[in-house]
């Protein structure tokens, strides 16, 4: 299966990537490892095993049919992605614009993307979350959420 | 400490301050936690690690295990009444829990894997608090080749016995390894893998990383479909006791289920499910009505549903004798831990005592807890499953964001956060496992420190380690493990071959 395949091979890439940022570390000597000699094991070990993974002849597995599709497709896939553009668009800019102005978008967004919904309904029940949330975590738990640099 | 008066210790700890709140609130939760689908206890456990960190370690702990044995009660209830298996520990019940609800047995569902939870969850705690001081007595001989072959025998039963494609198991077990290393070195005070980015110095943290995986990563996977409200069965409470019958069929499975879950417990892997699984094989062997296994068997909602709870208090054994976690939501116990600023290991019995016998207590009270809310309080959660799927998802995202930010004020919590949720819900759609890579997170620095302090104090020598009592009985046992596993699957492709020319 080829979604499979892909990830064994970035596997593949991601144990070889890590052997080399590691490649500067100290081995130290057999008395006194040094900070080296757990990172190079775990890696070679992680990179062969990919390769054998990338290799090897997948047998039939419970729960997973080779031969069919894993991943959602059409409009059940629209949906995934764009919550997942979401959440990444929320990483990216929560510093910028506020934890709270960011939260509130992703409510709204999320709930629209997922429910049916109104949006007149969706931002007032937003607001009622986003609102309550302020009020637990800026004042009765004293959690410091970032305000945003936009506004500062 | 002899068990008597430590229990007494245990519950004079319970009393005193908030413990008995946290304990309330802990199973609370963790039924809310079982019932509701989207969120599970290893992600409502990690989501409340930082609102305990203005409670002492007891308070903390006692309400974290709180949501751990409570999901277990929680989980059932969805499952009789929607057939949705609120918890991956419950997804056994289904098959005849539902089919008993069809029948309008669903009452007596309820009871029997409520009161079955109970009785296996108490005896499980009972052994519990026989089996974890000797055990820690023990283990106080280990020294760091011992712990660091313990912690290695842990991962590869991990791997070996957990189900699933070994190879994936290895590579997620690994993976976590690597992403342990990432930060600054405890024992040189050198950076590893953070290239210049002081944030990453605090390495990656667990909080986010269980999140991302099993919060965020359950929360994309439900996105998958579009749920209306669930068709629920009603259920009145005059109907919620069994017949006799039932309860004499019923009353041995719970202690078969109990004992078989708290043994398979004790070992590495996802005890609480494998245990359902085993205990609803049992049960269905055993039974003289097989032809209702699948049809509304009572046993069949009886033995599973206590086998993971009693999985559950056997679970905490190696954690509190031994201080290493084999199931993930112990890891999140031990983070908790550490983060508490105190240190796992067999000396915690004797350091802390006021921590293992206040939770042996509260499980003793959460138990009694639990069985009253999960009875005649049913309906109470049951009614918060017609919460509309698309809130609860909302919520969810948010209460995750929100908690992982949390812990330490770090943007990179965040974007480790969604980056795991991503990779979560990818991996989980082709069927990897999630929790050898949680342990090895959490085990790959044990792992390694002691490695090397063994190193250190055989002077380089391995043939010194190897050749100690114990640590090589334990390399002995995980190399067995393996090699069964190897001989077994040569000895299958073998059979495989030779039933080909068989054609009647």
């Amino acid at each position: 299966m080829i979604a499979l395949r892909v990830t064994y091979l970035a596997s593949l890439l991601v144990g070889i990537g890590y052997l080399i940022a590691g490649w500067e570390q100290s081995l130290g000597s057999l008395e006194m490892p040094g900070d080296g000699v757990f990172p190079l094991l775990v890696g070679s070990v992680f990179t062969l095993l990919s390769l054998i993974a990338v290799l090897h002849k997948p047998r039939p597995e419970e729960g997973l049919d080779h031969d069919a599709r894993v991943f959602p497709r059409g409009e059940d896939l629209q949906r995934l992605v764009w919550i997942i553009l979401c959440l990444v668009l929320f990483a990216a800019l929560f510093r910028f614009l506020g934890f709270h102005v960011c939260t509130l978008a992703l409510m709204i967004v999320t709930m629209r993307i997922l429910g049916p919904w109104g949006w007149l309904k969706i931002i007032v029940v937003s607001l009622i979350v986003v609102s309550l949330s302020y009020f637990l975590f800026q004042y009765l738990l004293e959690v410091p959420l970032p305000q945003g640099s936009l506004w500062a | 400490m002899d068990s008597f008066h430590g229990l007494l210790m245990g519950f004079s700890i319970l009393m005193s301050g908030h413990n008995l709140l946290a304990c309330f609130t802990g199973v609370l939760l963790g039924t809310l936690v079982g019932v509701l689908p989207g969120i599970g206890p290893i992600g409502a456990m990690a989501l409340l690690i930082p609102s305990t960190f203005a409670m002492g370690p007891v308070t903390a702990l006692i309400m974290l295990s709180g949501i751990f044995y409570g999901s277990m009660y929680g989980g059932s209830t969805t499952t009789i009444l929607v057939n949705v298996p609120g918890e991956a520990a419950s997804v056994v019940t289904a098959i005849d829990g539902y089919k008993m609800a069809r029948k309008g047995r669903a009452g007596a569902a309820l009871s029997v894997a409520a009161v079955g939870s109970f009785v296996a969850g108490t005896l499980g705690v009972v052994a519990m608090m026989f089996f974890a001081p000797p055990l820690a007595d023990f283990a106080l001989q280990f020294g760091p080749p011992e712990f660091c072959t313990l912690t290695f025998l842990g991962l590869v039963f991990l791997a070996q016995l957990g189900g699933g494609s070994p190879i994936k198991n290895y590579l997620m077990l690994v993976l976590g390894l690597m992403m342990g290393t990432v930060g600054m070195d405890l024992m040189s005070g050198e950076s590893r893998y953070t290239f210049g980015q002081l944030e990453l110095g605090r390495g990656v943290d667990l909080v986010p990383v269980a999140m991302g995986l099993y919060g965020i990563g359950e929360v994309l996977m439900l996105t998958e479909k579009v749920t209306g409200l669930p068709k629920m069965i009603k259920v009145r409470l005059r109907e919620l006791f069994p017949t006799k019958t039932e309860w004499r069929r019923s009353v041995p499975a719970m202690f078969r289920g109990g004992t078989l879950g708290f043994l398979m417990g004790l070992i590495p892997g996802p005890a609480a499910i494998l245990s359902t699984f085993a205990s609803y094989g049992l049960e269905k062997k055993l039974s003289k009505h097989k032809d209702e296994f699948g049809h509304g068997a009572v046993e069949g909602v009886a033995g599973p549903e206590s086998a993971n709870n009693a999985a559950t208090s056997a679970s905490l054994v190696p954690l509190l004798a031994l201080g290493i976690p084999f199931a993930p939501p112990t890891a999140i116990l031990m983070g908790a831990l550490t983060i508490h600023g105190v240190q796992p290991g067999p000396l915690l019995m004797s350091q802390n005592p006021d921590i293992f016998w206040g939770v042996v207590a509260s499980m003793y009270i959460g138990n009694i807890m639990l069985l009253i809310l999960n009875l005649p309080l049913v309906g109470v959660f049951t009614s918060l499953l017609r919460m509309p799927q698309h809130l609860l998802l909302a919520l969810i995202m948010l209460l995750c964001l929100v908690g992982t930010y949390a812990v330490a004020n770090s943007a990179l919590d965040v974007y480790i956060l969604v980056g795991m949720g991503i990779l979560g819900y990818i991996l989980r759609k082709l069927n990897f496992a999630m929790a050898p890579l949680i342990l090895a997170l959490v085990l790959g620095p044990v792992l390694e420190n002691t490695f090397r302090q063994s190193l250190f104090m055989a002077r380089g020598d391995i043939g010194v380690i190897i050749a100690r009592p114990y640590t090589a009985i334990m390399l002995g046992i995980g190399a067995a493990v393996v090699l069964f596993r190897i001989v077994v699957g040569f000895m299958r492709m073998r059979s495989s071959w030779q039933n080909l020319p068989l054609d009647d």
